[in-house]
């Protein structure tokens, strides 16, 4: 008989289990999510300097209020949300101030400096591109992109239809064509 | 659905690795521009923020995270019993002030009664002669001093006891 492997306990299990007292299901849930969370806050415009900062804003934001994640949306996508609504919040504080800085090429590998610029600025160009759509089309296509969600998911986690979800995703899409070109 | 209907929806998938390109779909890839492009689109965006420094530690960021969610509870508890001991303070204020006994105003009824003008519509019809006569009775009697023993009365016949009393009680 082989040993079968071990499934990963479901979000709704560690956040029941953190609720009870268990603060080690806190740091399971915190090592799932923070890299994608902080992906999606760099991906949607957020400076690389404040994504650490972001990132921590959104997972304290979520554990205050863990009572109003609705468990038919993903934990990932409602944290998704919570980003996105905080990113919203930063812009606005910075009264429109140019989040995207080309500053961001620090985070090149120096080693390959010609061939990094060039990624960087496809990069750059994409950032740009999605920090121009508007939120919901945004949120659709780089939950479709970057989690490869499905269409109903995204429409359970944005309180939308899996039908305008994948009319959001196309219309994001058309429209980077164009910025992005 | 068209077959770049089929792609486009499969894009995040192959993307992300979790499946591939068939050899039709792949020279579909190749022959059609608008795919062509979307798909470079998707692969960007798929690995876009890779290159950002790791994530900090699970463990200290979570630390962090429920210090602060503690920290932001404890201030709100705080708060409610500042706003709970303030609402007694004042609760028991307002007891107090109902409680003690205050001295009679000087617009109290029974005072304002006083110094209202008595009607004595029977004295109207008297002539002026008799009205005198009682008023200077009735000065007579206010003017009584405080020593005074009544044993003035004691030679008054009954008649004019009769007149002085019914003076004093008007």
């Amino acid at each position: 008989m082989s040993a079968s492997t071990p499934q990963p306990i479901a979000d709704h299990a560690l956040v029941a289990a953190y609720r009870n007292g268990d603060e080690r299901a806190a740091t399971e849930l915190v090592g799932r999510h923070a890299a994608a969370v902080g992906r999606f806050l760099f991906s949607s415009g957020a400076d690389a300097a404040d994504v650490d900062d972001l990132v921590q804003e959104t997972l304290f934001r979520a554990f205050r209020a863990l009572e109003g994640w609705r468990e038919e949306a993903s934990f990932r996508s409602w944290l998704f949300t919570i980003s996105s609504n905080l990113l919203r919040d930063e812009f606005r504080k910075r009264k429109g101030r140019q989040m995207l800085s080309i500053d961001d090429r620090d985070l090149l590998d120096r080693n390959d400096p010609a061939g990094n610029f060039a990624a960087t600025e496809a990069e750059e160009r994409l950032r740009q591109g999605l920090s121009q759509l508007p939120r919901l089309q945004r949120e659709v296509f780089l939950l479709r992109a970057q989690e490869g969600t499905e269409y109903e998911q995204i429409a359970r986690s944005l309180g939308t239809t899996p039908g305008a979800a994948r009319v959001h995703y196309h219309h994001a899409v058309k429209r980077l064509k164009e910025l992005v070109r | 659905m068209t077959q770049c209907e089929r792609l486009s929806d499969r894009m995040p998938d192959v993307a992300l690795g979790r499946t591939a390109w068939t050899v039709e779909e792949q020279a579909h890839l190749d022959a059609c521009d608008d795919c062509g492009t979307e798909w470079a689109l998707v692969q960007r965006a798929a690995h876009l923020g890779e290159s950002l420094p790791r994530a900090r530690d699970p463990a200290a960021l979570t630390a962090a995270v429920l210090g602060r969610v503690a920290g932001e509870r404890a201030a709100a508890r705080t708060r409610r019993r500042t706003w709970l001991a303030a609402g007694l303070a004042a609760a028991a204020v307002a007891v107090i002030a109902v409680r003690i006994p205050r001295p009679p105003s000087a617009t109290s009824p029974a005072v304002a009664a006083a110094g209202q003008a008595i009607a004595l519509p029977e004295l109207d019809d008297l002539p002026e002669a008799e009205l005198e006569s009682i008023l200077g009775s009735l000065d007579e009697s206010s003017g009584i001093s405080p020593a005074f023993d009544g044993s003035g009365l004691d030679n008054l016949d009954d008649h004019e006891l009769e007149r002085v009393l019914g003076a004093w009680e008007g």
